[in-house]
């Protein structure tokens, strides 16, 4: 048995491509291949290499930090075990990102089912009527980080999964439709909407951030 | 190109996606065109806004640690696994994953209880020259009840939960008549039993068995028992601590004469295991004292005893097969 190696991962490195310096030795085709053949190491490797966009893609989504680190887990542990249908190990990234798309969805799902609404976790969030509220003074940017979550959370599903793939994590329309499952046309339609819902609800701070 | 056609393409050119032509004609508007220019300034500068969010999240080694845990998890039920990775499967999110509540606080400490009772009732033929001991250590009800007490000291938190309207005080004490019909306490006399049952004065009365619970099963205990939560709650951690920290005791004594009996490899494993949970009780106990309030460090605290009195059991339990 081998102690487990909880302790071990460099964060600072963690999710930063390129922050491996031996391309040939750290490859995503090299690591999978690796991870196939049972090497946790490997896995290791691509958990830090992509965990960082999951997390992020995932709480966008979500909006909840313990629920995103949650369902980050189990995206991880859905690609590891079915690391073997992946047939294009150069989309890896793609591959990871619809499977924690997937993940995501089945939540929020539930959630609806539940009545629950998908909000912010954090209560200090102010309500934003739309457009409506002109600051005054200075706000601190962990208020604007909660105007752009609290917009993000006012998208409908579909919007917010496009908007946070190309703006937050700079996806090809291409790489979008992939992931998402949704036609070229619609992702471009529901992406120049949720731009212009979100340019409504952060116009009033924008001068701020400047 | 008209300004509507180029404000439609604005963010599509500079997202990069248009066709060279398209680019083209877009870029050459943009030139001419001062209110198009600064249409586009306005989604380069929404980018900038957007490129500022930061987010509260963290990829952190716990977030690791229960990718690993699960995907151990998994190949152990793929397969044959061995013990001390089933221990190390079982250990990682429970020292990883601080998200409880009271409620399940109270529960652990129900837990911890009737994991000791499991463990000195079911640990082997020379339980019963050691029930004297135990109750001099302890002084409570030491027996088990049924297959779930049995059970409890290797599956803590499947099956050792408290029913619901049931206050975690009444889950702990099972009565003399509960002794499992398998275990070798069950050849003990009424007597012994009663001598381990008795309580003494002070604190352990706090968790003896409630009035008219002797004659029956968990289910026949009173219902509506109710101790000063905050008190009763810091007594039963310290009774489980120390009532693990006896059988632990008696576990080491039988540990002790079967070491030898164990293959080197085997040893140097269990040792390791054991060092590893030692250490975390140390760190846990440090934890629990300075803040004796703390649900996260009584939880993993009584989690690292009941492991220790697990993988102690099972030394004695291979050493006697060998």
């Amino acid at each position: 048995m081998e102690p487990l190696a909880i302790d071990t991962l460099s964060l600072s490195t963690a999710a930063r491509p390129g922050a491996y310096t031996n391309p040939r030795m750290n490859s995503v085709e090299t690591l999978i291949a690796r991870a196939r053949r049972d090497d946790p190491e490997a896995f290791r490797l691509l958990f830090e290499r992509y965990s960082r966009p999951v997390i992020s893609f995932v709480y966008d989504m979500v909006g909840e930090r313990a629920l995103a680190e949650d369902l980050t887990q189990e995206t991880f542990v859905r690609a590891y075990r079915h690391l073997n249908a992946l047939r294009e190990e150069s989309k890896f990234s793609t591959w990871l990102f619809s499977i924690a798309k997937n993940v995501a969805r089945e939540h929020l799902r539930s959630a609806e089912r539940r009545s629950t609404k998908v909000d912010l976790d954090d209560e200090t969030v102010r309500e934003l009527p739309d457009g409506a509220l002109t600051p005054v003074g200075e706000l601190l940017d962990k208020e604007l980080n909660a105007v752009v979550r609290h917009a993000l959370g006012a998208l409908d599903e579909d919007k917010r999964m496009v908007f946070t793939l190309k703006v937050f994590q700079q996806r090809s329309y291409e790489e979008i439709a992939e992931i998402t499952g949704f036609s070229l046309p619609k992702v471009k339609t529901d992406l120049h909407r949720a731009r212009a819902e979100m340019r409504r609800r952060i116009s009033p701070y924008m001068g701020v951030s400047q | 190109m008209k300004c509507q056609e180029c404000e439609l393409l604005i963010e599509e050119y500079l997202d990069g996606e248009l066709e060279a032509r398209a680019a083209g004609g877009v870029r050459a508007h943009l030139a001419a065109c001062a209110a198009c220019a600064e249409a586009r300034g306005a989604v380069v500068a929404e980018g900038a806004f957007y490129a500022a969010y930061e987010r509260e999240v963290e990829v952190t080694p716990r977030l690791w640690g229960g990718v690993e845990a699960r995907i151990r998890a998994g190949r152990s039920g793929e397969g044959e696994v061995g013990l001390l990775q089933r221990i190390s499967l079982w250990l990682a999110p429970l020292l990883t994953a601080p998200r409880f509540s009271p409620a399940l606080t109270g529960a652990l400490v129900v837990i911890a209880v009737l994991a000791t009772v499991g463990a000195m009732s079911l640990r082997g033929p020379s339980a019963g020259e050691n029930q004297n001991e135990i109750a001099k250590h302890d002084g409570a009800g030491s027996s088990g009840d049924d297959h779930r007490n049995a059970n409890a000291a290797t599956a803590p938190t499947q099956d050792a939960q408290p029913a619901p309207g049931r206050t975690p005080e009444q889950g702990i004490a099972p009565g003399p008549e509960q002794q499992p019909q398998s275990s070798p306490v069950q050849s003990a006399p009424r007597e012994e039993h009663a001598s381990v049952s008795r309580p003494k004065k002070g604190s352990r009365e706090k968790i003896s068995p409630a009035p008219g619970v002797n004659g029956g099963q968990l289910a026949g205990y009173q219902p509506n028992v109710q101790l000063p939560p905050v008190r009763s709650a810091d007594l039963l951690v310290r009774e489980a601590e120390k009532r693990y920290q006896a059988a632990i005791k008696i576990l080491e004594r039988d540990v002790r004469g079967r070491r030898s009996q164990l293959d080197r490899e085997t040893l140097a494993r269990f040792d390791e295991t054991l060092g590893s949970i030692d250490r975390t009780i140390a760190e846990t106990r440090k934890a629990v004292r300075q803040q004796s309030s703390d649900p996260v460090a009584v939880q993993y605290m009584l989690s690292a005893y009941a492991k220790k009195v697990e993988v102690m059991r099972e030394m004695a339990h291979l050493g006697q097969g060998n």
